[in-house]
């Protein structure tokens, strides 16, 4: 649905160059919610202001339903943005106009008749749950309130695409979470391809199928979202993911915890488990089959995209030696191991 | 008070209302343009064009360089084919007019550009032309900016219409100089102020009204 072919931007400034984005190339696939992750200035902003030429790419392709959108005139351009809406941080709605203006604004850019906006703005009003505060103005309600009407009116033009430019950064927890939730719900009963920007690993983990790394303004992985979680392969990944799922040991094993064995010290193993992989009997399988005893010390269960991630910090009390068989029979059942150190057997 | 003093006193009242209202709507007629197109040619997501910005904003920075008195004997002939007359309390509101409107335009630019960069950007994202962001956004978000600028014009005009009677324009500040500066007639002097500072209150009062009633701020 979207594609960005060898996207670079670059600012001139009087500092000199600044590359804003380097080689950018990735799909969104139809119906998809896709999340671009990183740090502020890794170049988000940019990357999704690309997507409806809010910001115009030095060089590369900007493929939006099958269309190259940099070779479209301004006329065409701006029918084209009626099919992308766009949702932003700080809401942007017109504070003199009322909930249902705000949302009949697209359409009365398109030409709309007032009886075809009535026609469209009740139901978008009704999705949204906004139907009682129809003829208030954007100043008398919410955070939440306020996003669901940008949500609204970015949905009045019956657009093919949504992005999300930090939707949910203004907003408290339980609002965030309520705002996420109507978001996949429209995901679900339109189809609407999402494309989300956020620094916040706990949207990614709520709602997206795939997640898209960049820092410094390049790509540093891109992957399914529950390999990014079960498998990050770059080191920022790995920081995010182990923040993200509070993978971080406590602190009083931390102090503890040793590089290299000795005679009176237990392994630490940290153990991932996800999917079919959390059915499978596998503590079980390793104290019967292959005498191990381990000692759960720290255990969380995480759901990300309708997904169980199980993580397990243990001590290996007996059983050591057969560390490799246990190794690879985890492995064969997608079971991830992790050999995190070395605590002295009385520590805790 | 002698019934000449107070006719008077009701024409010069008059003619000051008449010749702030009539250069003012002028004023703004002329100058909302002017300030829209000064904001949108310098903003490079709706209609930048380098060249005619620096020619307009010569042109506004120049008019408003010229003393208001200057300019109201400077631009006589072009009052003269205007009004027919260089003369009286009409023809003093066409200098009130050229004077008002790179003023008014300047308040209305920078009433612009107080709107936020992402409601902009928003109609961008929206599809909407650079007219329909200057008609649909732009100016109604700015609406208690402007009118704002409106009353500061006005009152500036009431301030302006004084020299009128340079020309045969008129007003109460033409009535407190013959009165009051020539004659001495320091009684009249105060009452022409006064009323002058009643008039001014009067438009800010409803200025300020007029702009919290379209802002929902």
């Amino acid at each position: 649905m979207i594609e960005l072919k060898q996207v670079e931007k670059t600012y001139h400034s009087k500092a000199g160059v600044v590359h804003a984005l380097t080689n950018i190339n990735f799909k969104v696939a139809p119906g998809e919610i896709f999340g671009v992750i990183g740090k502020s200035g890794a170049g988000k902003s940019t990357l999704i202001r690309c997507v409806n030429l809010l910001e115009r790419p030095t060089t590369g392709q900007v493929m939006v339903a099958g269309q190259d959108i940099t070779k479209l005139t301004d006329r065409e351009l701006r029918s084209t943005r009626h099919q992308i809406g766009m949702i932003f941080q700080h809401f942007n709605l017109i504070s003199v106009r009322t909930v249902y203006q705000n949302i009949a604004l697209p359409l009365e850019l398109i030409g709309y008749s007032k009886e075809k906006i009535e026609q469209t703005v009740m139901p978008l009003l009704e999705l949204t749950g906004l139907l009682e505060k129809k003829n208030q103005y954007p100043a008398q309600l919410s955070g939440g309130q306020k996003q669901r009407v940008a949500i609204a009116r970015a949905l009045a033009s019956s657009p093919k695409v949504l992005l999300c430019d930090e939707a949910t950064s203004s907003l408290d927890p339980h609002t965030t979470t309520t705002i996420l939730q109507l978001l996949k719900d429209i995901n679900i009963k339109l189809g609407l391809t999402i494309l989300l920007i956020t620094h916040e690993m706990d949207v990614i983990k709520a709602i997206c199928d795939h997640v898209l790394l960049l820092d410094k303004g390049k790509i540093i992985e891109q992957s399914d979202v529950i390999e990014f979680f079960t498998k990050p392969k770059s080191h920022l990944a790995k920081n995010l993911v182990k923040t993200s799922l509070r993978q971080e040991l406590p602190i009083i094993l931390q102090q503890q915890i040793k590089p290299t064995a000795s005679d009176n010290t237990n392994a630490l193993i940290r153990i991932i488990f996800h999917g079919h992989a959390a059915a499978e009997p596998f503590i079980a399988h390793l104290m019967l089959e292959l005498n191990i005893k381990l000692n759960i010390l720290q255990a969380n269960i995480e759901f990300i995209k309708n997904n169980t991630l199980g993580i397990m910090v243990t001590e290996v009390i007996s059983g050591l030696e057969n560390l490799p068989q246990a190794i690879d029979y985890l492995q064969k059942n997608d079971i991830e191991i992790e050999v995190l150190g070395y605590v002295e057997r009385d520590a805790n | 008070m002698s019934n000449v003093m107070l006719t008077e006193f009701f024409l010069a009242t008059w003619q000051t209302i008449y010749m702030v209202l009539a250069s003012g709507a002028f004023a703004v007629l002329f100058g909302l343009p002017l300030g829209v197109i000064l904001m949108i040619s310098r903003h490079q997501d709706i209609l930048e064009n380098k060249y005619l910005n620096v020619i307009l904003a010569a042109i506004t920075n120049g008019v408003r360089s010229i003393p208001f008195i200057i300019l109201l004997v400077a631009i006589v002939p072009f009052t003269r084919l205007i009004t027919g007359t260089s003369i009286g309390t009409t023809a003093a509101i066409v200098p009130l007019t050229i004077g008002a409107i790179p003023f008014f335009a300047r308040l209305v630019e920078s009433a612009l550009n107080d709107v936020a960069g992402g409601l902009i950007e928003a109609g961008t994202s929206m599809g909407a032309s650079p007219l329909q962001t200057v008609v649909k956004i732009l100016v109604p978000e700015a609406l208690p900016g402007i009118i704002n600028g409106i009353t500061i014009t006005l009152i500036a005009l009431v301030g302006y219409s004084a020299m009128a009677g340079a020309v045969g324009g008129g007003g109460l500040g033409d009535l407190a100089i013959r009165y009051g500066y020539q004659r001495f007639e320091v009684g009249i002097m105060l009452a022409t102020v006064v009323l002058l500072i009643f008039l001014v209150q009067l438009i800010q009062y409803l200025g300020d009204f007029l702009a919290k009633k379209v802002s929902h701020k």
